[in-house]
């Protein structure tokens, strides 16, 4: 024992004793120490108390008081003590003795004994604590019979005369089933939840049930408890096992050694509120759940909740229990004992025994769940580069790029629950669900229109998705520490996401959710009453995608809008106060006005009669209007639709993403409520900003077969992101059924069309033969064409740095994000292939856009290339619709037999057949291939242009004379092509090293001349033939090349034009010389080309010199492709030809 | 409430012959200080800093003093630099006043003692119990 005793100066005596260090001597070293405890006494009160325990202390429990009436007074008071088990020993030597000194000998402990050490006694809680383990006798006890409500226990009490005293001579004996109670030594690694939740060693996790049971300022994390007589559990919850140490009346805890960190106390005590007396109320695998659930619902909805709506308070019951009891089965609950009961009965209580835990799932906070995410998207990519299989990656155009995944995981693997508000996200319009911790992309396929912001959902099933390219780095280098351990939720670790190539979102149905709590502001959507003026009547045309104008500014980001085109019905109906939807106005009228311009007006327009309208959820039938004459004028009636833009903010993106192109909808409009007054949504080019509640989706059902369809089976292999429009007939919130009249609304609407891949196919087909020769030469080259819309499969994707085309195209569209990836998409069906180019920002992806999702491109622009080739095209209006995913893995089976279509020729016949010059009058096939070379030139046709900042040239035309051997025949062709034939990326110190000059001598003069850069920046290109070019061009802006020479052998009358009007210098025009004289009698090409006709070739008319009509070619050509002979290709082809017969 | 048990109870001082340990914080023995003196009982709270196994004098600081400590009468005492330790005894000044010493007598180890608070509640007790 160690002490310092502090007098107080002006305490005449009086001083603080302080107790540094106690403990008693252990046996081996002293084993004749013995002490006594008794209370002081100044008098005898004659209490009688000859009862005796002697035995060893098995546990103590913590002091409590409790209302105590004497059962022969009748005196009621409270009473404040502790309890302690002794196990005592029932020899008969031992019942007959009665004082301590005479025991000796081996004694066997078997029987257990509870004594109430009762007020004053009650101080000696510390000493006793202190003594477990060791033998003592007890004298002047009472036995007494203790009732507690209808139980009764015979048990020692202590009075004023109870002594204690400590038998360090008898040797103790506890048989085994005494002691295995359990103890533990660790650590203190975490505390949590004011000490309820204390983890030690990282690895056990002690739950108090008393905070009094803890010494409150030497528990910190880093010190060393031990525990005594606790429960072990062994919880399999969903997610995670935990081995649980419950602390119950018995446990004994206390610190071995303080913390050597400087830590801060975590324990607090607090009163027992509603949720604490019903924490209590559990066993101990859903108490701890339980905890779990409470950590994390105060960090998923600290920002939205109060604490009081999300914990209760002392009475009532918050957000947390209500849903807890709600989804705890009965069976976890175990009634609640008064101390006594729990103390005597301790060895019998069920207290440990589980049940089903693989219920209790994790209501896990969103940022963890993300990081659970791409923990396990690190190891399916760790685990496949492990596998032997060779990766396959796919290429396009020669070029490889890497593989990609989707991996679909059903919410089982994971046993959490996701919980939180559904959101359009403000930035990047998509839907979110959201919580304080994080957010993460949600596609819901049954999209209601009344989706509430405020009500936050519980999703139970749902799908994960994970997709992306493969990661090529070293995926060691992710640490993400356990997102879902019980550690990490209850310390709120946040995650960020930081695997940028993986995209992540969930599928779920909303019918399959569950409303956890809606904030009592949100107003009734129920009746709609409110709306005072009029609807109307709209289908939805087109959806354009949100354009990130402002990528760089989030404060214009913030402000940013969403549009839809919409064409509105000349009709309008109001909701009458029982519900009813009551028409204004004649349909007939509205029609009248908006063809008032028409003047073949029918007489006899569609006319209306009532017809059901049956609403969802409210109960209430309503007649109305609703039926389309079939007439004649439908077409007129489809064409005199006005069309309007709806203009989302970002509050509303929800409704934007509820909305479906060729749904119907009821705008609310507050104009025009008046049946005779016409709104401005009537107006040509008119617009209406949506707000909340303003659409209403209306589903018109036109035939029987609407729910014959099977509902889309959501395999693991595939998952349907978006239902289709008639499978969504019972969640719209007017389900109309115009059946009778479906013939008349369906000529009533405008055409929707969604084209397949094949035929889309076909359709670029047509088209591109109405194009050829048609596009004007002397424009800019502006991309122009159609809109059109194509579903199919996205069988690959990539970016695509080097497509000039889209570049070009997207320059010309004026695509809003320069910054904006160039991306090649490769839409399939079942046969065919088509590839989309353009350019689309990563940001602006729609979720579940990647390999093997089916897809519907609506307004894409199908225009034509420079080289006539057809091209897809996405725009800045083309919205990406994607109905469904399936699973991918990178060891792809080789692709069906799917030919890829860049151009026309691909599609027919993989390659054309040789042909000759002299068979083309008498040949079907317009496409064909010829080997020959160029004899002479027509026409050349140069222009200055720029690529970025750099000065460049381009060839808008080429005409030549080619020869087969068997005839001669005048070819046309533009950029590249005709480069190609002219040799131009060629170097040119051949020209220099010629005729005409040394090599030395030549830069100097081009350079006097004003042809060469005068600049000090050699580049690499400076010997380039277009180098040169570029400069020439620089002064004359546009070269045209004639040759009026007759003879086909030299190139003699060449003339040229300058398009700025200047002279040419002799080496301008050497250099013109050079190129085309060495162009003719040169290498041998593959051509590709097709035969056009006299109406195209007009175009050319004024490029044709009378000379060459002298020479007598007759056959004129469009060369689509050249290539300089490679044998070895050529024999390969053969080969392929032979084989196929 | 830093220390391990503490009680409060009147005391005769008579019959003991040791004289009280006075909590004083290390930073303020100075050679000005009334504590400062030749066989003086104090408390006195520090971070070890070095251990000598052959004299067992262990040496303490708190800011810039530091303060052997003679540790031959303690027992069950485990040494570890960089713990904090708290020692009662008697304070043994040799011929140069840098020369002192403390003779412990009691000594434990005091990891985790928010030491402000500490300081804070010295001084209330000290002006409230009036601690010489």
């Amino acid at each position: 024992m160690a002490w310092n005793y502090l007098p107080i100066k002006q305490g005449e005596g009086q001083g603080v004793l302080e107790i540094i260090q106690w403990r008693f001597s252990s046996p081996d070293t002293a084993p004749l120490c013995e002490f006594s405890l008794r209370v002081e006494l100044g008098r005898d009160s004659g209490v009688k108390a000859s009862s005796f325990a002697f035995g060893v202390v098995k546990s103590v429990s913590l002091a409590f008081t409790l209302p105590i009436e004497n059962g022969k007074t009748g005196e009621m008071g409270d009473s404040v003590g502790f309890l302690a088990e002794l196990v005592t020993c029932i020899c008969d030597k031992c019942a007959k003795l009665r004082s301590s000194n005479e025991k000796s000998g081996l004694h066997q402990f078997t029987e257990s004994k509870v004594i109430y050490f009762i007020k004053p006694t009650h101080k000696w809680r510390p000493v006793i604590a202190k003594l477990v383990g060791k033998v003592m006798y007890l004298s002047g006890l009472k036995k007494r019979l203790v009732v507690v409500g209808k139980e009764s226990y015979v048990m020692l009490v202590s009075t004023i005369k109870t002594k204690v005293s400590l038998c360090a001579s008898v040797a103790s004996y506890l048989p085994t089933d005494h002691s295995n109670r359990g103890a533990y030594r660790g650590i203190v690694t975490g505390i949590y939840l004011h000490g309820a939740v204390i983890e030690l060693d990282k690895k056990v996790w002690l739950l108090i049930h008393d905070t009094l049971l803890v010494p409150h300022y030497s528990l910190r994390i880093g010190a060393t408890v031990s525990v005594r007589d606790f429960h072990l559990v062994h919880a399999n919850f969903a997610w995670t096992k935990v081995i649980i140490l419950g602390s119950c009346v018995m446990t004994s805890l206390c610190i071995d050694a303080f913390t050597v960190s400087d830590t801060k106390v975590l324990v607090k005590t607090e009163e027992k509120s509603a949720l604490g007396n019903f924490v209590e109320s559990l066993n101990l695998s859903a108490k701890f759940w339980v905890l779990l659930s409470v950590s994390c619902f105060k960090c998923k909805f600290r920002a939205v909740l109060s604490d009081k709506e999300l914990l209760g308070s002392i009475n009532s019951a918050g957000l947390v229990q209500t849903y807890i009891s709600r989804s705890l089965p009965p069976d976890v609950f175990r009634p609640h004992n008064s101390m006594f009961v729990a103390f005597c009965n301790h060895d019998q209580c069920t207290y440990s025994s589980g049940h089903d835990q693989s219920k209790c799932k994790l209501i896990v906070p969103l940022s963890n769940f993300v990081g659970r995410c791409e923990e396990l998207w690190i190891s399916i990519q760790s685990e496949m580069s492990e596998s032997s299989e060779i990766h396959c990656n796919n290429t396009c155009d020669g070029i490889s790029y890497p593989g990609y995944r989707r991996r679909i995981i059903p919410s089982d693997d994971f046993g959490c629950i996701l919980m939180g508000n559904i959101r359009a996200c403000s930035s990047s319009g998509r839907l979110q669900l959201v919580d304080a911790t994080g957010n993460i992309d949600v596609a819901i396929p049954d999209l209601p229109s009344d989706l509430s912001v405020q009500t936050i959902y519980e999703v139970k099933d749902y799908k994960v998705v994970l997709e992306g390219f493969r990661i090529e780095r070293d995926t060691s280098m992710y640490d993400f520490g356990e997102p879902l351990s019980c550690c990490a939720i209850f310390k709120r670790q946040t995650y960020r996401k930081r695997i940028h190539g993986l995209k992540l979102y969930v599928q779920f149905c909303l019918k399959d959710t569950v409303c956890v709590a809606s904030p009592s502001r949100v107003p009734s959507n129920l009746p709609h009453s409110e709306n005072h003026g009029a609807n109307h009547l709209l289908v939805i045309s087109h959806k354009f995608p949100l354009t990130n104008k402002f990528p760089f500014n989030p404060a214009m980001s913030s402000c940013s809008s969403l549009f839809a085109e919409a064409l509105l019905f000349p009709c309008k109906f109001k909701r009458s106060e029982n519900g009813q939807l009551i028409q204004l106005g004649k349909f007939q009228d509205a029609l009248d006005f908006s063809r008032r311009d028409h003047k073949k007006a029918s007489e006899k327009g569609p006319w209306l009669a009532p017809c059901s309208l049956a609403s969802r959820n409210r109960g209430v039938s309503a007649t109305t209007l609703s039926q389309f004459n079939v007439d004649s004028s439908n077409y007129l009636v489809a064409k005199s639709l006005a069309r309007i833009l709806l203009e989302f903010k970002c509050e509303n993106f929800l409704s934007y993403q509820m909305l479906r192109i060729g749904g119907y909808y009821l705008l609310n409009c507050s104009e025009g409520s008046s049946p005779t007054r016409v709104c401005k949504c009537w107006e040509k080019g008119g617009s209406f900003i949506v707000t909340e509640n303003t659409l209403q989706s209306l589903s018109l059902s036109f035939s029987d077969c609407v729910n014959l369809k099977d509902p889309s089976g959501s395999s693991l292999d595939e998952l349907v992101l978006l239902k289709s429009l008639s499978e969504l007939h019972e969640i719209m919130d007017l389900p109309v059924d115009l059946k009778s009249v479906s013939q008349g609304i369906t000529n009533f609407l405008p055409p929707i069309q969604v084209l397949s891949v094949s035929s889309c196919m076909q359709h670029m087909f047509h088209q591109s033969r109405n194009f050829y020769g048609s596009t004007d030469l002397e424009e800019q080259r502006l991309a122009q064409g159609d809109l059109i819309s194509v579903c199919g499969d996205i069988e690959y994707f990539h970016d695509n740095d080097c497509d000039s085309v889209s570049l070009a195209a997207s320059k010309c569209l004026k695509i809003p994000n320069p910054r904006g990836n160039n991306i090649c998409i490769h839409l399939a069906d079942d046969n065919q292939m088509v590839v989309i180019g353009g350019n689309l920002s990563r940001k602006l992806y729609p979720v579940g856009f990647g390999v093997g999702a089916s897809a519907t491109f609506h307004r894409l622009l199908l225009t034509c290339s420079s080289n006539r080739k057809e091209k897809l095209l996405l725009t800045s209006v083309t919205y990406i619709e994607i109905t469904s995913v399936r699973k991918v893995e990178t060891n792809r089976e080789p692709n069906k037999q799917m030919l890829k279509v860049d151009s026309l020729i691909e599609p027919l016949c993989h390659l054309p057949p040789l042909r000759l010059f002299s068979d083309l009058h008498n040949q079907d096939s317009k496409i064909t291939r010829f080997c020959c070379r160029i004899l002479t030139l027509n026409v050349l046709v140069l222009e200055s242009c720029t690529i970025g900042s750099f000065p460049a040239y381009k060839i808008p035309l080429a005409g030549f004379v080619l020869d087969d051997g068997s005839a001669l025949c005048n070819c046309w062709t533009d950029d590249v092509q005709a480069s190609t034939l002219l040799s131009l990326p060629g170097i040119c110190s051949s020209f220099f090293s010629s005729d005409f000059s040394s090599l030395e001598r030549a830069p100097k003069r081009l350079l006097a001349s004003g042809l060469c850069h005068c600049s000090n920046d050699y580049g690499n290109n400076k010997n380039t033939v277009g180098y040169y070019l570029e400069h020439m061009l620089k002064k004359h802006h546009k070269v045209i090349v004639k040759n009026h020479g007759v003879s086909l052998d030299i190139c003699q009358d060449l003339l040229f034009h300058s398009g700025s009007g200047k002279v040419f210098s002799i080496l301008e025009e050497r250099l013109l010389n050079y190129i085309i004289l060495s162009s003719c009698h040169g290498p041998t090409f593959n051509v590709t080309g097709l035969v056009m006709d006299a109406s195209a070739m007009k175009k050319f008319d004024t490029y044709i010199s009378e000379s060459a009509v002298l020479r007598g070619c007759m056959q004129n050509i469009w060369i689509r492709e050249v290539a300089r002979v490679d044998p070895l290709k050529d024999a390969f082809n053969l080969i392929l030809d032979i084989k196929n017969g | 409430m830093f220390l391990g048990v503490v009680s409060q109870c009147s005391f005769s001082m008579a019959s003991l012959g040791i004289k009280p340990g006075v909590p004083v914080m290390l930073r303020e023995l100075q050679p000005s200080s009334p504590f400062f003196k030749h066989g003086q009982s104090l408390r006195l709270t520090g971070k070890l800093e070095a251990y000598h196994v052959e004299n067992r004098i262990a040496v303490i600081s708190d800011g810039v003093v530091t303060l052997k400590v003679n540790t031959r009468n303690l027992t069950d005492l485990t040494f570890c630099i960089g713990s904090w330790y708290q020692f009662i005894g008697e304070l043994v000044i040799g011929l140069d006043s840098n020369d002192m010493l403390l003779q412990a007598r009691v000594g434990r180890i005091v990891d985790g003692l928010d030491l402000n608070l500490y300081q804070q509640s010295l001084h209330l007790s000290r002006n409230l119990m009036g601690w010489i």
